[in-house]
């Protein structure tokens, strides 16, 4: 029963898989999305079914900052921006948008860890699954801000639409660094505590609680490669301004996006085969 | 050369067939684990030492369907990095594999589920990383829940469960799976015996149906009962094989003459 095989010389190994599901292209993207919807549904109940609050609590805290920010630049530093809810809230909703889903991927395939160890399916959407979650409470914020926010006066216009692709440029952003940081963290378990402090200082020098206006003309330029700037003016332009993003923030996010989600790919790509022995 | 491609690969027959598989691990003595030592390590210029193991040494087997195939031997002796490899969750370093049909790896109790999910949304959840459709689990959902007797506990969350419940569910999300090769490492160590005599009925049916189960526990007594055929595995290879009865007899006299022999020399 058991001819052994001769050695090998070449170290190639060969592995075959076939799963009787695996042919079918149209059903195995089908599985993929459902398996994508399951996981995303999954981390958005883990997220709010334990805290009392549930939902709500996620946008109280964007309002509390916004009220306490909003008495230190308007009164005690006597700053006149004028809208400054509009303009603080605008920006900073995505920014939470970004916050959330590059912090919590980091340590996605530590919590499924005897999953990636035993189970072979597609590891991508753990990190995907993170990023489709805050893309989902993103949304929902927007809607119920907005709503709440009715009472400064808001006119709906047509460059709202504008909102889409920048979403979808900061959601391609964020997938890129969803998968790199998933996989670094899992070799290198300070890359959230590094990541955390990063995004901290981050959160100053971008245009997140004041406008780009305000900063000094000649740091102004160095503000335009920051492409969390050019995505949060961009949203800004759209609210209180009620214009079309500039073209170069447009342009430099798209760009930038991009080269962020290929990067994060080719990473993902490169290390996540010996992610179960890591583990 | 690789040994020649069976005749038996009809289609829908389930197909698991290592061959001279061999399996490397590169234990990084001191491998950073964190960002700060590896940027120290690399101002240093401290080149970190490698150990080689090979976990995995000359492994063939090729069972056939409806057989169950005990994987026995000391704990790291490679058993559950051979089931990795047919999982499709390690690569060999060396070796073919061949494996055809759908794999379902069974996880110890509630390794794969959420605590704060309930137990429906963890079958949801399990059975999309398992690889089923969602039409699939809706299907079974009954009978998956049926089976694991938790029509009164099945809506609340996980992290209430004992071990026993998780253990019930999660075996029985696997076992509705109709998976075409089963591999049971190590999960029932939790259970009652009657949960255990039900799980042994369970695995022989699924044989019988001309699955392929690959089985590994300590428990000499279970995998007696269970499996028909024994590999008997020391330091990643294959010492011994046969029927189970008579091989596991040896493994434990073996065992225990040798617990003798270092307990007589330790006094």
């Amino acid at each position: 029963m058991t001819e052994r095989a001769p050695d090998q010389a070449a170290e190639g190994a060969r592995a075959a898989f076939r799963r009787p599901d695996s042919g079918d292209g149209i059903s195995r993207v089908r599985r993929l999305m459902e398996l994508m919807a399951i996981l995303t549904v999954a981390q958005l109940k883990a997220r709010y079914r334990r805290s009392f609050l549930g939902f709500l609590w996620s946008l109280i805290m964007p309002l509390v900052q916004i009220v306490v920010i909003g008495f230190v630049f308007q009164s005690l530093l006597q700053h006149d921006i004028p809208n400054y809810t509009l303009v603080f809230l605008t920006a900073l909703v995505p920014w939470i948008y970004f916050n959330d889903a590059t912090l919590a991927s980091c340590p996605v395939f530590l919590k499924f860890r005897d999953v990636v160890k035993k189970i072979a399916f597609p590891r991508w959407a753990l990190p995907m699954s993170i990023v489709l979650s805050s893309l989902v409470h993103f949304s929902l914020s927007v809607v119920i801000l907005f709503a709440v926010f009715a009472v400064v006066p808001v006119r709906f216009t047509a460059q709202f639409w504008w909102m889409i692709p920048l979403t979808l440029m900061l959601t391609l952003m964020l997938s890129g660094l969803a998968l790199m940081f998933s996989v670094l963290h899992t070799y290198y378990q300070d890359v959230e505590y590094a990541l955390t402090a990063l995004i901290r200082m981050f959160y100053f020098v971008t245009p997140i609680m004041y406008p780009t206006e305000i900063v000094p003309e000649q740091y102004q330029y160095w503000f335009l490669f920051n492409p969390l700037a050019a995505i949060a003016e961009g949203f800004r332009s759209i609210l209180p301004d009620y214009s079309m993003p500039a073209p170069e923030h447009l342009g430099f996010a798209a760009g930038f996006s991009v080269l962020c989600f290929i990067f994060g790919v080719l990473i993902f790509r490169r290390m996540q085969g010996q992610l179960p022995e890591v583990l | 050369m690789p040994s020649t491609q069976p005749q038996s690969a009809r289609r829908g027959q389930p197909v698991v067939e290592l061959s001279g598989v061999w399996k490397r691990y590169r234990r990084h003595h001191d491998r950073p684990a964190r960002l700060k030592d590896a940027l120290l390590q690399r101002v240093l210029g401290h080149v970190h030492q490698v150990e080689e193991t090979w976990a995995v040494r000359d492994f063939t087997m090729r069972p056939e369907p409806g057989e169950i195939v005990g994987l026995i031997g000391p704990n790291g002796c490679g058993k559950t990095t051979v089931l990795s490899i047919v999982a499709g969750v390690l690569e060999p370093t060396r070796g073919s594999v061949r494996v055809e049909g759908r794999v379902c790896p069974m996880l110890q109790a509630g390794a794969g589920f959420h605590r704060d999910l309930t137990g429906l949304e963890n079958i949801y959840l399990s059975g999309a990383i398992l690889g089923m459709s969602r039409r699939e689990i809706e299907r079974k959902l009954d009978d998956i829940v049926h089976w694991a007797g938790a029509e009164s506990w099945v809506d609340t969350p996980v992290r209430t469960f004992s071990s026993g419940m998780l253990m019930r569910l999660g075996f029985s999300v696997a076992a509705h799976m109709e998976p075409d090769v089963l591999i049971v490492d190590e999960i029932l160590a939790t259970g009652d015996e009657a949960f255990r005599a039900r799980v042994r009925h369970r695995l022989r049916r699924e044989a019988e149906a001309g699955r392929i189960i690959l089985f590994v526990s300590h428990y000499m007594e279970e995998v007696q009962m269970v499996c028909d055929r024994v590999l008997w595995m020391e330091e990643g290879q294959i010492i011994r094989e046969g029927p189970a009865d008579r091989l596991v007899e040896e493994y434990v006299r073996q065992g225990r003459e040798q617990a003798e022999f270092n307990g007589g020399g330790g006094m």
